[in-house]
């Protein structure tokens, strides 16, 4: 049973039906979190993206992360785009709010249910789609936060309690950009204050939440980090991950071009500037394990990589835009799950 | 090979009986046998009655050539490329059941390289089968019943195509 775990997805779909024992040894909740575990997989993303630039097409496609020279053959050869869920396709429009553990977190408007509003989580992998255990964030211009937490073990949303909340002075950015790290979620977030003397600044920030006590934070930076970043409450930071470490991406501003820093969070929440993008990058997208990262070019011409020992930028040629990418494994999360099973109905 | 001659030898014994001596810093990459070492079971010859001669033979080749030091980093570069090399043609081996056997032998010495390495392999060669091909090679019975078996299939019907 050991080899087991070390089979790709498919075939182990398939070798449900060998027998009842098989069966009931992929479909246990053992196998299917342990199988999340196999350190083996090389380090992939997950790129959706509106493919010559029509918005109604969105294609999604995984990234291995080696040779970027390579990007442009494989995606035409072996990078078959994944197979989108019927649920995700009955929406009118859909964002995705983050990826993990092979799976990915969408919001978007579904064309049933009255036009509702919902939420849904996809395995690419195995092709099934549900709605699940999400954060339900209200934070408006001055209004205090409303979050709700649902879990699909208790099945109902719960409120957070508003001293677990930040100040309602703080907002976050959007579109939001988040990344889980650990038992961490991390949004970008930017604060109005005012002064004495009645004018105003703008602070960004990050805002974590924690997923075992259901609690907020505000990380601050520090004033190295803050004096570089435009004071523009329209040029939010963006956040993203690389090697599980949080990365925070800002407008800096260079002589009047409109460059981007990076800048990573170490272990004691201290900043360190990692480098700055010659160019008015809206947003890093994800990075390679080695440290380079993507993002949309600024003049909507597809997707770029950036190389810091270089600094040079490359286009890897595929054309599109709205783009998102996160990390990907294969997973086996939601094998046990109904496909596109709506959960919680929110009337 | 043996880079150190002053380093202590270990003498195991296999399940038929034949004793193989190897140096104690090689075999330590098994966790099984540095704690009979550590627990001082180690003075007379250790016995492996889960490990066939021929099985043996074939892991201390792998714990040998993987406890090799490279000298410096440019050493260190080329032993790296050697070993994916040296890994690849161990597991091509002969007969798919000596695969089996590496798994079971790295899994009961518990050799996590070896143990990675070898499952892999076993799972490379099961990955393009049929389902029908898998019972037939792990001498499985079909115990679902067509409508079952049927049932379970269209749950995921995708992954047949």
């Amino acid at each position: 049973m050991e080899i087991m775990k070390w089979l790709p997805v498919k075939p182990l779909i398939q070798f449900r039906s060998v027998s009842k024992l098989w069966k009931s040894v992929i479909d246990s909740s053992d196998f299917i979190n342990g199988y999340g575990a196999r350190h083996t997989q090389p380090h992939s993303l997950i790129l959706r993206y509106s493919a010559d630039y029509s918005p109604d097409v969105l294609s999604y496609i995984r990234l291995v992360d080696d040779d970027i020279e390579t990007f442009k053959v494989k995606q035409q050869q072996e990078f078959a785009p994944f197979v989108v869920s019927p649920l995700l396709k009955q929406f009118l429009f859909s964002m995705v709010v983050g990826a993990c553990h092979g799976l990915l977190c969408f919001f978007g408007l579904h064309k049933g249910y009255n036009n509702n509003w919902m939420v849904a989580i996809w395995n690419p992998s195995i092709r099934k789609s549900f709605d699940p255990t999400v954060l339900n964030i209200l934070c408006a211009n001055n209004m205090p936060w409303h979050v709700e937490v649902f879990t699909l073990s208790s099945g109902v949303w719960n409120v957070i309690p508003s001293g677990n909340c930040p100040r309602q002075s703080i907002q976050l950015n959007c579109p939001a950009t988040q990344v889980v790290i650990d038992r961490f979620i991390y949004w970008g977030a930017r604060e109005k204050t005012f002064t004495h003397d009645g004018k105003s600044t703008i602070n960004h920030m990050v805002v974590s939440f924690d997923l075992t006590d259901n609690k907020f934070k505000v990380v601050d930076f520090p004033d190295s980090l803050t004096n570089c970043l435009t004071k523009d409450w329209f040029l939010p930071v963006s956040v993203s991950k690389l090697r599980g470490s949080l990365i925070v991406s800002g407008y800096t501003k260079v002589e009047e071009a409109v460059h981007c820093g990076v800048w990573v969070m170490e272990h004691d929440e201290s900043f360190r500037k990692l480098f700055t993008i010659g160019a008015p990058i809206h947003r890093i997208l994800a990075f390679k394990e080695s440290g380079e990262p993507f993002f949309e070019n600024p003049n909507k011409d597809g997707l770029d990589v950036y190389d810091p020992c270089s600094q040079q930028i490359k286009n890897l040629g595929i054309s599109g835009e709205s783009f998102f990418m996160g990390s990907y494994k294969e997973s086996l999360l939601l094998l046990n799950h109904l496909d596109s099973h709506i959960y919680f109905d929110n009337k | 090979m043996s880079s150190s001659s002053s380093s202590k030898m270990i003498e195991l014994r296999s399940s038929d009986g034949e004793t193989f001596h190897v140096e104690e810093t090689v075999v330590l990459q098994s966790e099984t046998i540095k704690q009979m070492i550590d627990d001082d079971c180690a003075n007379a010859a250790i016995p492996l009655p889960n490990v066939t001669s021929m099985t043996l033979a074939k892991v201390i080749e792998y714990i040998k050539k993987h406890a090799e030091k490279p000298k410096d980093d440019d050493d260190k570069k080329v032993a790296e490329e050697d070993l994916k090399k040296f890994d690849a043609e161990f597991v091509k081996v002969d007969q798919e059941s000596m695969l089996f056997d590496l798994v079971r032998a790295a899994n009961y010495l518990n050799i996590k390289s070896l143990l990675d390495l070898t499952c892999q392999a076993v799972a490379d060669s099961i990955k393009d089968l049929s389902v029908e091909e898998v019972r037939k090679k792990f001498n499985i019975q079909n115990d679902f019943t067509p409508e079952e078996e049927a049932k379970v299939r269209k749950e995921n019907a995708w992954a047949f195509d």
